[in-house]
């Protein structure tokens, strides 16, 4: 089974605290915060080692983005992906969900036929759930997100989804999307040997020209329809009250305030 | 920094995750039932980060000793105790197989610890002393095709733990001069004859056992020792020495661990509206001055290790590294429990731990007062 797993590259959310809105420009500074694979995406490489476990085959990473995204495919290919294509080019910079899905999914029609593509549900910073559906509707082919089990079964693939108050299973012809839920699986432990492994794996940069039918107009920002609006930093309003007094009066305070909002 | 790559980062990032992951949970148990994390350091194994030097034909992953020094850091951020484990357990004894051993212990020692399936112990010191080996009373005879063991050992990490140990005993009078008289031997912990005393309950390092050993008539095959009869002294220098380096990134994983905790508390801690750190300039200078005696010492770290990547000769360098380090560390653990104020001598705030560990480091495996005098015949004489 030949499987590939759209990995994007994010700022790492344990350094958000650090990140600052560029107003002028309406966009982030991400100068001096590492970047990581989103980790949504981490459980996609996860779904697929198992599935390449059960069934054989390879597994392939994508990604769209600059030259220093090559780390996070090499980071891929540590966890125990076999190969990774990244398509880097400014005329693909700047994209949209739906420009970005456009790209990837030239990428995966160059590099494929693949019998499963998998990706993260969501991604850490832009969250928006789009570019999986996106992908599969311009390839043509069955989607599902949010998947909480993955098994192949004559020629289908049997996908277990979330709903807000259940699950519900599917079966889905090949080739399919198939966005995970961070709950589908626990990561592995990355082994050292891999990661010395990684850097003799192929990966393969494409530029916009590389790819084979790539219509430019619908890349990049020309290609994308969303630009953003204004962009403001959350402040917080929260405030803290401290309650004087002994504990039996402050607890008659906290009553006080909580009594309200129970009746609401 | 300079010795920092793409791999490297990613080897990092990797022992991160396992710290966090793994070390966390066992260092807990270590510190608070004596618990040796045997599940870790056999998981250590699994995922190829034991005997991480080690040549690939033996099954080691044949990386250099930065990636080494690198995981060895991440671990020690967790449990500055875990690292020493971790070193036992990998480099210290499976290098010293690697270098000094022959093809039949390359095969069969190195293959079981690189997966974790056997953990080895070293033993040297004596109720003489470590550094006098005129006096250890460990001796070993040989009887036809076999030698026999009889004495005893103290403070032996693993005494309880280990499946074989790598002990030294006399096989003739000790010569100071030409530094002969005393082999390692090959002995596993099952042998009849060999038996474990007492384990002690230390200051730091909780989770390592440290205790005695008691050799009566122990009876092992006449080829089961490393490098020549009467010649311990080469294994040692050859593979044991130049390991002191180890220290180096355990120390500063713990010494980093103290710091960043330490920034994080004096930034939050808010009286009368302003947090200690914006109030005082007295403690940002202290923090000033603590940041930049680990910043020295990190750049002496990986360059003894890069030197050792070279081939070049490191171990006196190794040697101060762990003698430097021990010190600092501790310095560095005392100003950060005394800018915690009454919390930082609390064990659940995470770092009056790393100060008794620091204090072990003095010690063992070489004490800081003994190492010195060593140090200045290595360098001047
Ligand atoms: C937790 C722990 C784990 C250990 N693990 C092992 C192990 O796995 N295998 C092993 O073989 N040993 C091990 N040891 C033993 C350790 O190496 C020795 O305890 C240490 O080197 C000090 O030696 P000693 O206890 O014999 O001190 P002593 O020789 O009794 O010396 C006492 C003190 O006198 C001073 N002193 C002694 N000699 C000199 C000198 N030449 N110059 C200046 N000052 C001197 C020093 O201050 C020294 O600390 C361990 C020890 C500890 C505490």
């Amino acid at each position: 089974m030949k499987i590939a797993v759209c990995i994007k590259s994010v700022p790492d959310p344990d350094c958000y605290d650090k990140i600052t809105l560029d107003p002028v420009n309406k966009t982030l500074n991400r100068a001096g915060i590492p970047a990581v694979i989103n980790v949504a995406d981490k459980h996609a490489i996860e779904a697929a080692l198992q599935l390449k476990e059960e069934y054989g085959g390879s597994i392939t990473v994508v990604s769209m983005g600059p030259p220093p995204v090559e780390q996070q495919l090499r980071e891929a290919l540590a966890m125990g992906a076999d190969d990774a294509y990244l398509l880097s080019d400014r005329k693909v910079g700047g994209a949209d969900t739906l420009a970005t899905s456009y790209a990837v999914s030239k990428l995966i029609e160059q590099t494929g036929p693949y019998d499963i593509i998998l990706a993260g549900n969501e991604s850490a910073d832009g969250a928006t759930s789009h570019v999986p559906a996106q992908i599969a509707e311009w390839m043509g082919l069955g989607c599902i997100c949010s998947a909480l089990s993955i098994r192949v079964e004559d020629g289908k693939a049997i996908v277990t989804k979330k709903f807000e108050n259940g699950t519900g299973t599917f079966r889905l012809g090949l080739p399919c999307v198939i966005a995970v839920n961070q709950r589908i699986n626990k990561v592995r432990l990355t082994n050292m040997m891999a990661v010395l492994k990684a850097k003799k794996k192929p990966l393969t940069v494409f530029s916009a020209a590389d790819i084979t039918g790539l219509d430019e107009s619908r890349v990049g920002l020309a290609g994308s329809p969303t630009q953003n609006g204004e962009l403001h930093m959350a402040e917080s309003t929260k405030v803290c009250t401290m309650l004087e007094g002994t504990e039996e009066e402050a607890a008659a305070m906290i009553l006080e305030k909580i009594k309200p909002l129970l009746k609401a | 920094m300079w010795w920092m790559n793409e791999e490297r980062q990613m080897i990092a990032a990797a022992a991160r995750e396992f710290a966090e992951q793994e070390v966390r949970p066992a260092a807990k148990l270590m510190e608070e039932e004596e618990k040796y994390p045997e599940a870790a350091i056999r998981k250590l194994g699994e995922l190829g980060m034991l005997g991480l030097t080690i040549k690939e034909e033996y099954g080691g992953a044949g990386a250099d000793y930065v990636n080494y020094g690198l995981m060895i850091e991440e671990l020690a951020k967790e449990s500055h105790g875990f690292g020493l484990l971790a070193y036992l357990a990998s480099e210290l004894t499976l290098g010293l197989i690697e270098k000094m051993g022959t093809p039949e212990q390359v095969k069969d020692l190195i293959a079981k610890g690189l997966t974790g399936e056997k953990i080895y112990g070293i033993c040297f010191t004596e109720p003489c002393g470590v550094g006098n080996p005129m006096e250890y009373e460990t001796r070993a005879v040989l009887d036809g095709d076999e030698w026999v063991i009889n004495g005893g050992k103290i403070f032996i990490t693993n005494a309880d733990i280990a499946d074989t140990f790598f002990v030294i005993a006399k096989t003739s009078d000790y010569n100071p001069a030409t530094m002969t008289g005393l082999t390692f031997f090959v002995v596993p912990s099952d042998t009849p004859g060999l038996t474990v005393g007492h384990i002690e309950n230390k200051l730091g390092w909780k989770g390592s056992h440290t205790g005695q050993l008691y050799f009566k008539d122990v009876r092992i095959p006449k080829d089961a020792i490393i490098g020549a009869v009467d010649n311990a002294w080469l294994p040692l220098n050859v593979a044991l020495l130049p390991m002191f380096a180890t220290y180096g990134p355990m120390n500063l994983g713990a010494m980093e661990t103290i710091f960043q905790k330490t920034l994080v508390f004096l930034k939050s801690r808010v009286q009368c509206g302003v947090s200690l750190w914006d109030a005082h300039e007295s403690i940002r200078i202290d923090m000033m001055k603590m940041f930049l005696k680990i910043d020295n010492y990190r750049s002496a770290v990986y360059s003894a290790l890069e030197d050792e990547n070279r081939g070049e000769n490191i171990s006196a360098k190794a040697v101060a590294l762990k003698m430097q380090g021990a010190d600092l560390l501790e310095e560095i653990a005392s100003q950060c429990i005394e800018l915690h104020g009454g919390t930082g001598t609390v064990y659940e705030t995470g770092i009056e731990r790393f100060y008794r560990d620091a204090k072990m480091g003095t010690v063992g495996c070489g004490s800081n007062r003994t190492l010195i005098n060593s140090l200045a015949s290595m360098i001047f004489q």
